[in-house]
Parts: structure tokens; sequence; C-alpha cells
């Protein structure tokens, strides 16, 4: 009986707070207006530049490494994919044990050698000759998509490699207003 | 059942029936004559005309500048943004409604998932300033300048809504806005080229703005 008693109470507790949960006033809120866009897309851009024997902006993510022969010519070139521009760029370039450049140049840019000391425009320009294996600083402007066509003599037989590094710190800044 | 006890039984089964249908009766009765004691005259007075209530409206709209040079807004994709770089666009938040409004916030949403917009140093960063008049398409204002919100991460404006300072809430008012988006300078370096892990370089995030403003506070008027 007493059981019953309290189960009773317990259905009509539960049974008024719920009549009192309905028939309560709603909760008040306040009044919003939102203004949105679309979307508004934003993409940065990107400094890729890498060396090649041949002149591509297909990046190949590598060092160049190639044969080279005493006394001849090796044409190489140093290429930037990306789509910032870049006031200079690093090379360290490898060269045989021993070797002695005789020549380092290079064509304007965007400009490619098509035979020895002969670019497809204008002339070639020699550039600061570099110690096999320590990083020299050319300050060339490289542009989005752009290259530069480089030639080296010296006189050993052996590898050739050429590694590439560009930093951000000489990407230049702009303000736009669109 | 004896026959004195059946002659006594159908004797109270009578007795109940008629008292039963006495009740019936009076309880009907009642019932007619207290519909009848209630009816009373009333009396109305209402207005003929007016009374009407209309409701007020609370509308934030977003526009692009109208001035020539300047109406990418927020529409016109930002492309190759470097180190260094600020874009401004330039907005007009209008209050359209007939309402005031009131905490004017921004917040960023981005379905992307990137140093954009989730790193807090070399990520994008925004700030807006106002102008009383128009902005001309170099980024110049001849009236007056006042700050909406300072440098903020687009990361802090993803996470929760910031609040804002607009020159004005009020119902018809006109924020001619600069939104500067500023990549900060970097320091990465792209070795025979591959990017660093965690660069900035070479991404893209598509940016939802949303300028939220509230009712003004619920008023009271007697007249």
């Amino acid at each position: 009986m007493r059981r019953n008693r309290r189960s009773a109470s317990l259905v009509a507790a539960v049974v008024g707070a719920l009549i009192l949960a309905l028939t309560q006033p709603p909760a008040s809120f306040a009044t919003t207006a939102v203004a949105k866009n679309n979307t508004l897309s934003v993409t940065t851009g990107s400094l890729i530049v890498f060396a090649t024997g041949a002149q591509t902006f297909t990046n190949t993510g590598v060092p160049y490494s190639g044969i080279i022969g005493n006394g001849t010519v090796r044409t190489f070139h140093i290429n930037n994919s990306g789509t910032l521009s870049v006031s200079r760029f690093t090379l360290t370039i490898t060269l045989p044990t021993n070797s002695n450049i005789s020549a380092f140049r290079r064509c304007a840019v965007n400009v490619t050698f098509t035979g020895t000391n002969t670019c497809a425009s204008g002339s070639s320009t020699n550039v600061t000759q570099p110690s096999s294996g320590v990083a020299t600083v050319y300050s060339l402007p490289l542009p989005a998509n752009g290259f530069y066509s480089f030639q080296i003599v010296q006189n050993k037989v052996g590898t050739l490699g050429i590694s590439t590094l560009v930093s951000l710190t000489n990407v230049s800044g702009a303000v736009t207003h669109s | 059942m004896s026959p004195v006890a059946n002659v006594l039984s159908k004797s109270a089964g009578s007795l109940a029936l008629k008292i039963t249908i006495i009740a019936a009766a009076a309880i009907g009765g009642a019932g007619l004559v207290s519909s009848n004691v209630f009816a009373a005259l009333t009396a109305t007075a209402s207005n003929t005309t007016g009374g009407s209530v209309t409701t007020g409206t609370l509308s934030l709209t977003l526009a692009p500048s109208s001035v020539s040079g300047i109406t990418g807004g927020f529409t016109t994709a930002i492309t190759a943004m470097g180190p260094g770089d600020t874009v401004n666009r330039y907005i007009d938040l209008t209050n359209a409604g007939t309402l005031d409004g009131a905490t004017p916030t921004l917040q960023i949403a981005s379905v992307d998932s990137n140093t954009i917009v989730n790193n807090p140093t070399t990520g994008l960063q925004v700030s807006i300033s106002a102008c009383t008049v128009a902005w001309t398409n170099t980024g110049t204002c001849s009236g007056t300048t006042s700050v909406v919100i300072a440098s903020t991460p687009v990361a802090t404006l993803k996470s929760s809504a910031q609040n804002i300072t607009l020159p004005t809430v009020l119902a018809g008012g006109l924020n001619r806005l600069k939104v500067s988006m500023v990549l900060p300078a970097g320091s990465e370096n792209t070795v025979n080229g591959v990017l660093p892990v965690n660069t900035v370089q070479g991404l893209t995030a598509a940016l939802t703005w949303s300028f939220t403003v509230t009712e003004r506070s619920a008023v009271t008027t007697n007249s």
C-alpha cells in the first residue's frame, strides 16, 4: 500500500513538472542580423626554385647532378616554377676535386644559351665563380615562372652537382587595393 | 426468496428509480434557470481607425565598394599572396533594417584547415578600419578614420566571434570599411624546389565573413 502511494506521488510530481514546463512562456532571446559573403578565396604564392640540365618548369625536387668534362661547356638552368618572385637565390655547386673554373656566365632572365657563350637574345654576362661545395648567393631577380641559363667551364672530369636555396626573406611584400 | 422478501425488494427498487428521476429533473431545471440568470447587458468601446502595430526589422547587408578600382569586395579571389603582402578590400556594411543594432561582431568561417586559417603567427591577419566618407581607390580616406578591429589572426576570428567597433549600428547606418588582409613576412627556405613542412606557401583557404549585430535593448515607451 505504502509503495503504491509513493508511486502515485512520483507520477503526480512528474506530471506536474511536465505541465509547468509546457505552460511556461518561451525564454526571451535577442534578434540578430548577420551579413555574410559567399566565400573569399585566398591563395598564397610559392617559391619553387630548382636546378636542371635542360630548362623546364617541372619540379625535380632534388639537386641537379650531371657529368662534366675537362674544358667542355656545361649548361644548366635555375628555374622558378612558383608564383612568387625572389630577389636572390643561393647555389651550392660541387665540382670534381681540384677543379679550376675558367668560365661561369649566364644569359638574361628567361633567355637560354643556344651555343657556347651564345644567348638566344642579347649577350652573356660573367657571374661570380663559386668555390666547390660553398654556398654562394646570386643577387639576381628571379620572377615567377622564370629561369636563368648558366654555362660553366672547368678543367676536370667528374660530376657537377647543383643545389638551390631560396628564402621568403627575399620576397618583397606589396600593398594592393582591389 | 420468500414472497415477503420479494415484495420488499421490488419496493426498494422502485424507490431508487423515483429518486434518480427526481434528481435528474432537478439538475436539468437548475441548468435551464441558471443560463437565463447569467445573461447580462454588455457595452464595447473601440477605436475606428489606426491602432496599427508594426514590428521593426533588423537587417545587415554587405556589399563591395562601388568606387571604381576597388570593387573586389569579398568575392574576387586573392591569388599568389606572398609573405609581407597586404591586400585591401573595401566593403559597405549597412544596417538596412528599422531597428538599431548593438554589439557588432565579426567571425570568419572556413572549410579549409591549413596554415592560412589555423596558424595565428604565420597565417593570415585581418584588420579593419572605417572612413566617414567613401575610400578612394588608393586606400585613402578624406574624412575621419576609426579602427573597427585591430590586427587579428584569422585563426582567432575562426575560433570565435570577435567584438568590433562600427561607427554606426543605427537603422539605416552605413559603414565604409577597409578590410586589410596581411600575410606576415616569412623566413621559410625552399631547398631544391621542396617547400618546408607546414609551409604557408601554395595554400588556398575559402573565407566566409560574418558580420553580426543584435537588436538594441528593448525599450518601454509611454505615448
